[in-house]
C-alpha cells in the first residue's frame, strides 16, 4: 500500500497503529506491531493494575520493547491520570521514547514539553472542536475516535464515518481514524474518508502477544455484531461486552437510576478482573463494536500483514 | 465509476439511492435523483396534510414522478403503519418498479411484491435482520448505521462495523446507509463491501426537496455535534437538537416509558418540524453527517459530484 504522511512523520512502513488498551497493551504486543511495520503503543499500566507502580512498569515495558524491536514504538499517557505531573513523562524521556499518544485531557498541558524533548505527539479527539484545539496546541497528529470504539467513549457519540471527514476538513495535520476498524476493508474505508492512518484496539486484543486473559480474547473472537453496549451515558461513557455487569448498569440507566448506581469508576477492579483475570461475565470488558469481525486469535504481525495485503486488493476493486 | 450488482438489479446508472424520508421525499426530488442516474424514492405521505388520504397522495406522487422521469424510482413503505396493505395495493397497481421497506417484518409483504415483479430492498440494522430479510427473498438489504437520521436500530451498530459484517453474512447486495454525504463516504462504503449507498440528510438540503426552508437552513448551519438520539425507550430517533429534543432527552434521563413518549410526540410531530418549519417545537429527523453539508444544491448535482469525486478518491487510494 502507498505511504501516507503518518508513515513519514513516525518513520513507519504502514499507517497502522495499535491502540493503547489499558492494562493489556504491553511491550510484546507493541514490539510485534512495530516489527511488522506498524506502530505499537505501550500502555503505562500494562500488566500492572496498581497505578502507584506504573513508573517502574513504564521503564520495564520500554526496555523490553527495545530489546524486541529497533523500530519506532510509542507510549500512551492518559492525561486525566497524570494531570500536570511529569514524573512518568520524564521516565519515558530518559528511556528514549520518541512518540507518545495522549488522550482524555487537554493537549495544552504537555505537548510543548514533549516537543522540547524531540517527541512526536498524537492526540485522541472525538469532535471537530477538540481536533481544532489539539492542532492549536501543536500536536503532530490527531487520532479521531468514533462511537463504535471500545473502552472510554465520548459523550458526543460521533461515529467514525461522520467524524473522520469532518475532522479532516477542519485541520491541516494528519488524521488517524479509530473505532470500528478490524481489517483491510476498514483501513481502505478510513483512508477513503480522508484519514492518513488507522488505530485499532479490539483487533489487537485478540492476538497471541497481547497480555489479555485468554477468556477475554475468546469472548471477543466469539462476539457477534450486537455483543457490545454503552454504559455510563452522561457520566463516563464506556463501551464493553454485554454481560451481567453491563446489562444491570443498562437496566438502571433506562430506569433513570441515580448516577452513582449506573456507572463504573475508571480503572476499577472490574476492568482488571475482566481483562487480566478473564471474568468476562461480571467484569468490565472493554470491547469495540468491530468484535463481530474478529474471528480468531492470531499474531499481531499477521494482523498488520493481512490488512496491508487486503487493502491493495480492495482498492484495486473499487 | 464501475457498475455494481445494485445498478443491474435496479436498472440505474450509479448505485446512489435517495432515502425515503417521511413527509419530505417528494416526487420532484425522487425524479431529479433518478434523472441524474441514481434511484429516487418517494414517501407515501410526502407533502400531505395529516387529514389527507395517504393512498391518494401516493398515487399522485407516483404519477407526478412518472411525468418528470422515465427512469426507475422507488417508494418507501413503513411496514408497521396501519395503512400498509392498501399502500402495497397502490404500488402494485401503479407498477412501481422498486420498493424499499423498513420498520417491520419483511416476511409480510415481500412475497406479494416479488410476485408482482417489484424489486424489494429492505432496511436492516443488524446481521440477524439482514439474514432474515435474505431468507424472505428481498433483492438487496440497506444496512443503516447508528449515524442515520430518523428512526434508528436498537443495537446502535455504526455504518463502519455494520456494513462489512452484513456483507460477510449475506449473498445479496448490501447498500450502505447512515453517515454518507459525499464521495468520501461513498468510496468508504464500497471499500467496506457495500455495492451502493443510500443518503437521506444530504438530499434534504436540495432545491427539489419539499422540506421547509427553515429545516434545510438548520441542516446547513449545523455542525458535527448538533444531532442526538432521543427516545431510546420507544424507538431511538436521531434528529437535530432543538427545544423538542431537549424535552425528550430530559424524559430519557429521568427514565421514561414508551407510552409516555408516544403521548408527548403525538401525531405529525416530524411533519411539524420538517414540513411546517416549526424548528423548535417539531421533530427534525437528521443524520449525524449534517455538519458536513454546507449548501443547498440540485439533487442531480449531488449525484453528479459524488460520481465525479469517487474516481478521484479511489485513484488517490491506489
Amino acid at each position: 500500500m502507498k505511504k501516507t504522511k503518518v508513515c513519514d512523520l513516525l518513520g513507519i512502513k504502514y499507517p497502522i497503529i495499535q491502540g493503547a488498551m489499558g492494562l493489556i497493551a504491553g511491550a510484546e504486543l507493541a514490539a510485534a506491531v512495530s516489527e511488522a511495520g506498524g506502530l505499537g503503543v505501550i500502555s503505562p499500566n500494562a500488566g500492572e493494575p496498581d497505578w502507584s507502580k506504573v513508573g517502574d512498569n513504564i521503564r520495564k515495558q520500554i526496555r523490553k520493547a527495545k530489546s524486541l524491536t529497533t523500530k519506532p514504538f510509542a507510549v500512551n499517557f492518559p492525561i486525566h491520570m497524570i494531570k500536570d505531573d511529569r514524573t512518568l513523562i520524564d521516565i519515558a524521556i530518559s528511556e528514549g521514547v520518541k512518540i507518545v499518544t495522549t488522550g482524555a485531557g487537554s493537549p495544552v498541558l504537555h505537548t510543548t514539553y514533549f516537543h522540547q524533548h524531540g517527541i512526536k505527539v498524537l492526540h485522541l479527539v472525538a469532535t471537530v472542536k477538540h481536533a481544532v484545539g489539539a492542532e492549536k496546541s501543536g500536536v503532530d497528529i490527531v487520532i479521531a475516535e468514533g462511537y463504535e470504539s471500545g473502552g472510554i467513549n465520548s459523550p458526543d457519540e460521533l461515529t467514525t464515518f461522520v467524524l473522520i471527514p469532518q475532522v479532516v476538513d477542519a485541520v491541516k495535520i494528519p488524521v488517524v481514524a479509530a473505532g470500528g476498524i478490524g481489517d483491510g476493508r476498514g483501513l481502505a474505508a478510513a483512508l477513503a474518508l480522508g484519514a492518513q492512518g488507522v488505530q485499532m484496539g479490539t483487533r489487537f486484543v485478540a492476538t497471541t502477544e497481547c497480555l489479555a486473559h485468554p477468556d477475554y480474547k475468546k469472548a471477543i473472537v466469539e462476539a457477534g455484531d450486537t455483543a457490545t453496549v454503552i454504559t455510563g451515558r452522561g457520566l463516563m461513557m464506556f463501551r464493553g461486552l454485554l454481560n451481567d455487569l453491563t446489562k444491570e448498569l443498562r437496566k438502571k440507566e433506562m430506569a433513570g437510576a441515580p448516577d452513582e448506581e449506573r456507572s463504573v469508576k475508571m480503572f476499577s477492579k472490574l476492568s482488571e478482573s475482566a481483562l487480566l483475570q478473564g471474568d468476562v461475565v461480571k467484569g468490565q470488558a472493554a470491547c469495540g463494536e468491530v468484535a463481530g469481525l474478529v474471528h480468531e486469535v492470531i499474531s499481531a504481525g499477521e494482523v498488520v500483514r493481512r490488512m496491508v495485503v487486503d487493502y491493495d486488493k480492495i482498492v484495486k476493486g473499487l | 465509476m464501475k457498475k455494481t450488482r445494485v445498478c443491474g438489479l435496479l436498472g440505474i446508472k450509479y448505485p446512489i439511492i435517495q432515502g425515503g424520508m417521511t413527509w419530505i421525499a417528494n416526487a420532484e426530488l425522487a425524479a431529479a435523483v433518478s434523472e441524474a442516474g441514481g434511484l429516487g424514492t418517494i414517501s407515501p405521505n410526502a407533502g400531505m396534510r395529516l387529514e389527507d388520504n395517504v393512498e391518494l397522495n401516493l398515487v399522485q406522487q407516483i404519477r407526478l414522478a412518472r411525468e418528470l422521469t422515465a427512469k426507475p424510482f422507488a417508494v418507501n413503505i413503513v411496514v408497521l403503519i396501519p395503512e400498509i396493505a392498501a399502500l402495497v395495493d397502490v404500488l402494485i397497481d401503479e407498477g412501481v418498479p422498486v420498493v424499499t421497506t423498513s420498520a417491520g417484518n419483511p416476511r409480510l409483504y415481500t412475497p406479494r411484491l416479488k410476485d408482482a415483479g417489484v424489486k424489494v430492498l429492505h432496511v436492516v440494522s443488524s446481521v440477524r435482520q439482514a439474514q432474515v430479510a435474505e431468507e424472505c427473498g428481498v433483492d438487496a438489504v440497506i444496512a443503516e448505521g447508528f449515524e442515520a437520521g430518523g428512526h434508528n436500530g436498537f443495537d446502535e451498530l455504526t455504518t463502519m462495523v455494520l456494513v462489512p459484517q452484513i456483507a460477510d453474512a449475506v449473498e445479496i447486495p448490501v447498500i450502505a446507509a447512515g453517515g454518507i454525504a459525499d464521495a468520501r463516504g461513498f468510496a468508504a462504503a464500497m471499500a467496506l463491501g457495500a455495492e451502493g449507498v443510500q443518503m437521506g440528510t444530504r438530499f434534504i438540503a436540495t432545491t427539489e426537496c419539499n422540506a421547509h426552508p427553515d429545516f434545510k437552513r438548520r441542516i446547513i448551519d449545523s455542525n458535527d455535534t448538533d444531532t442526538m438520539i432521543t427516545g431510546r425507550a420507544l424507538s431511538p430517533t436521531r434528529g437535530l437538537k432543538n427545544k423538542f429534543s431537549a424535552m425528550v432527552a430530559e424524559m430519557d434521563k429521568r427514565g421514561t416509558t414508551a407510552d409516555e413518549l408516544l403521548a408527548l410526540i403525538g401525531l405529525g410531530r416530524s411533519r411539524m418540524g420538517q414540513l411546517e418549519g416549526l424548528v423548535e417545537e417539531g421533530e427534525l429527523y437528521c443524520g449525524a453527517i449534517s455538519g458536513m453539508i454546507h449548501d443547498i444544491v440540485g439533487a442531480g448535482d449531488v449525484v453528479r459530484s459524488m460520481v465525479q469525486d469517487y474516481d478521484i478518491i479511489v485513484a488517490g487510494l491506489r
